[in-house]
């Protein structure tokens, strides 16, 4: 399949990898990665027009990014109506939603480019959690431009070494990925445990 | 009273984040493994010519390989008209084995290299 829609690359070029990228952005499971890196390879062949090739890949993501920031913000009336429910969950998810409010930018940027696996389930949250769309718009389109660069630089760079250096990349991106969400588990439940603690204490008082 | 061990707490109240804890940990060992088997077999064949693929085009094997785009065409049987016309359908338009394409160029390469 993948090899299928790699051939028509040369042909359909831009157009084809801005859908593409696009749909990837939507949690579709197409890899993005790997043909902006062919399309790096054909464009310093001569073959695709490298600026074009560039500029479609990155309008797609964009736009990608724009629909899962919007399906997720359709869910945010969703959320605020458990917020305003009160008790302990509706509160968890408040300081959740705000923190995002608060950070999210950062968690856009890295997850267009060194997160890029967690990149369309972060969209949906931001958009949920109602983070500033002029914040979420420059967090997500700058880091698509680091995503865009990175790929089409390493495909037009290294196209002799296309065939061993995608699923070294593809591993370690799944890698960092895994470790990323393991981590924001594992301090959860450390708050969670000092939260228990705390109220240990105030029991045995 | 003796404290209950931190990852009985855990798995007593939170036993969803815990699940997902371990399935992430999970996930980060295999892609490790993934990751350092890839990484291996790449330092071995990095002096060998990664398989040349029925999508590529004339062009990106001449780029790819720093070999004269008009020599791979030439030699193909195509010179004037090897602009983004994959290895594939080069071979269907000569109505041959894409392998067979491959196996010429792959030929070619090694000429070129020695």
């Amino acid at each position: 399949m993948t090899d299928q829609l790699l051939a028509l690359l040369p042909d359909y070029g831009a157009p084809l990898l801005g859908l593409i990228t696009l749909l990837s952005c939507l949690a579709l499971p197409v890899p993005a990665s790997l043909f902006m890196m062919a399309a790096g390879g054909f464009a310093a062949a001569g073959d695709l027009p490298l600026g074009f090739t560039i500029l479609a890949a990155l309008t797609g993501a964009v736009i990608g990014d724009q629909i899962g920031y919007a399906l997720g913000r359709s869910g945010a009336g969703w959320l605020q109506r458990i917020e305003s429910r009160g008790g302990k969950q509706a509160m968890a998810l408040s300081r959740a939603t705000s923190l995002t409010r608060e950070r999210g930018n950062i968690a856009v940027f890295l997850s267009r480019w060194l997160l890029s696996p967690l990149g369309p389930y972060v969209n949906f949250v931001a958009g949920a959690a109602r983070l500033r769309w002029p914040t979420f718009t420059i967090a997500s389109a700058t880091g698509e431009i680091a995503w865009v660069t990175i790929y089409v630089g390493i495909g037009a760079g290294a196209a002799d070494q296309f065939g061993y250096l995608w699923p070294v990349i593809s591993d370690m991106l799944g890698l960092l990925a895994a470790l990323t969400v393991a981590l924001l588990l594992a301090l959860r439940l450390r708050h969670m445990l000092q939260l228990h603690r705390k109220l240990g204490h105030k029991k045995r008082r | 009273m003796k404290r209950p061990a931190p990852l009985h707490v855990l798995w007593e109240h939170h036993k969803p984040t815990m699940i997902l804890l371990g399935l992430a940990l999970v996930l980060a060992v295999f892609f490790t493994v993934r990751f350092t088997l890839h990484w291996v077999y790449w330092q071995d064949h990095r002096n060998l010519r990664p398989d040349i693929e029925p999508w590529m085009t004339v062009g990106y094997v001449a780029h790819a390989w720093h070999t004269p785009a008009l020599d791979l065409a030439t030699l193909l049987g195509q010179p004037e008209d090897i602009r983004r016309k994959t290895l594939e359908e080069i071979a269907h338009e000569q109505n041959r084995p894409v392998a067979e394409l491959i196996a010429e160029l792959n030929a070619v390469l090694e000429k070129v290299a020695q």
